[in-house]
């Protein structure tokens, strides 16, 4: 079971210009769970997270354990790569 | 009383016409025209100069035939070791501190600026002090610095303007992409955009950009007049390159050093950022229009303000490349106006096409972090110019 933590802002354009590249990857992999945070009004949820100071940035948890992080804008064959490389 | 007023009236006239008459007093230019007569350019510069002595009358067209004697042919070599072109044929001109090989229609250009530049500025003229006996100082020599071109279709142009006007162009549009300006529309955009009110949010987006523009338009300006005060002192330029090296360096050092790092956004200044946010959101809400308009222009004003640190350079940097020009004033506001419009540019591209579309589209970060490499490479060029070679930048 994949679960992916996202983190975005409202401020930040390289959330918005993954937009589209996420939703074209999650087609491919309908199995994953995606829950949305945001930076700003989500403080208290992702304070031990420890988000680091790049957005956006994908928590990857395979049955609850931390598995991979990936983090700013990343190309559509990268992300596929990646998760690829989770032998999901 | 009456007749003082009348006594002071006729003294201002009086000197005003004296200042008037005062400007219009010309010098004397003269062109030393060596020729030979079975040369057939000779004969087309000679036309040419006729043309000219009816068209100014402060002009002496001082012709020289090198076949007639000998004391002409010794002149003529003379002035053209003078000016280091002993293999120089005729037609050749001498004008106040410059020679002129040939005759052409650039040759044409050069003798009329030069007999403008002459009539209005004291002038050496290096061919009477030959004929006077006198020796040739190195500082007697003038040069042309032709600051005109000519272009297909537009026509003659002055190289400082199209610089100016290119500057205002380019730095403004670079400047425009620099992230820390851009987070601040990006998050008034998805904010609107949640709004039920689509034709308010639209306007409070048009006020934004606009106190946005007036803003930069106002910093840009106070620094202009600041630093007219301070072009006279010579230490300013080389004070202002010496900025410009280290902010460009500096530049081009975090461009190189964030370059592994993931493009992303970077997130920086938790308290100002969730400070603004709120305030954006409580705007946004606010039922009466007025008030968030005025709130939308106190945001623009502070958030201008706050990120003027970090986007300061390039339109300080401009502004005093102005000043070094010496311009009118409605020249330097035209300039720092257009240099403006660029810089939101892109702002006004977002904007409309998330307003058009409903959706908020940004430019990839892969792109915005050039702005750093691009606006660093051209501070630390205009730096160097302004300290080694400030001629590249004072047009005038």
């Amino acid at each position: 079971m994949i679960k992916i933590i996202r983190i975005k802002a409202l401020w930040c354009m390289s959330c918005l210009v993954m937009e589209k590249t996420w939703k074209k990857v999650f087609l491919e992999f309908p199995d994953i769970e995606i829950v949305d945070y945001d930076y700003d009004d989500d403080r208290g949820i992702i304070d031990n997270l420890e988000v680091g100071n790049v957005l956006p940035l994908l928590i990857v948890y395979k049955d609850e354990k931390e598995i991979s992080r990936i983090s700013g804008e990343k190309t559509y064959k990268e992300m596929i790569d990646i998760f690829r490389s989770f032998k999901l | 009383m009456k007749i003082k007023q009348i006594l002071l009236l006729i003294v201002s006239i009086i000197s005003l016409f004296m200042a008037i008459y005062t400007f219009n007093a010309v010098n004397q230019v003269n062109i030393y025209f060596f020729h030979d007569p079975l040369c057939l350019h000779c004969q087309d510069e000679e036309e040419f100069l006729e043309e000219l002595k009816e068209e100014y009358e402060n002009i002496n067209v001082i012709i020289i035939d090198v076949t007639a004697n000998s004391e002409n042919q010794i002149l003529f070599e003379k002035t053209k070791s003078t000016f280091e072109e002993a293999n120089a044929l005729t037609p050749y001109t001498v004008i106040g501190g410059v020679s002129l090989i040939g005759f052409n229609l650039q040759t044409k250009a050069d003798i009329i600026s030069l007999i403008d530049r002459y009539s209005d500025n004291d002038y050496v003229d290096i061919v009477e002090k030959i004929l006077n006996n006198e020796t040739v100082l190195a500082s007697d020599f003038d040069s042309l610095d032709r600051d005109t071109v000519n272009l297909p279709i537009i026509g003659e142009v002055n190289i400082g303007e199209v610089s100016l006007l290119a500057g205002a162009i380019i730095l403004g549009f670079i400047d425009g992409f620099n992230p820390c300006a851009m987070w601040v529309l990006i998050l008034l955009i998805s904010v609107l955009l949640n709004a039920k009110n689509k034709k308010k949010a639209f306007l409070l987006g048009v006020i934004f950009l606009s106190a946005s523009a007036l803003v930069y338009f106002l910093i840009m300006m106070s620094w202009l007049v600041v630093a007219t005060q301070l072009t006279t002192i010579k230490i300013f330029r080389y004070l202002i390159g010496a900025l410009a090296v280290i902010f460009g360096g500096y530049n081009i050092y975090t461009y190189f050093k964030n370059r592994k790092q993931d493009i992303g956004c970077e997130v920086t200044n938790e308290t100002k950022r969730t400070k603004i946010i709120n305030k954006i959101k409580n705007i946004v809400t606010e039922k009466h229009f007025l008030i968030a308009a005025i709130g939308i222009i106190g945001l623009a004003f502070t958030v201008n303000l706050i990120e003027l640190a970090c986007s300061a350079g390039l339109p300080l940097l401009y502004t005093s490349i102005l000043t070094f020009n010496n311009l009118s004033p409605v020249a330097y506001i035209g300039y720092v106006l257009i240099y403006v419009f660029f810089f939101l540019l892109d702002d006004l591209i977002i904007f409309s096409l998330a307003m058009i579309t409903f959706r908020v589209t940004g430019i990839s970060n892969r792109y915005t972090k050039y702005s750093h490499l691009i606006g660093g490479i051209i501070m630390l060029l205009i730096g160097f110019m302004l300290i080694f070679f400030p001629n590249l930048i004072m047009f005038n």
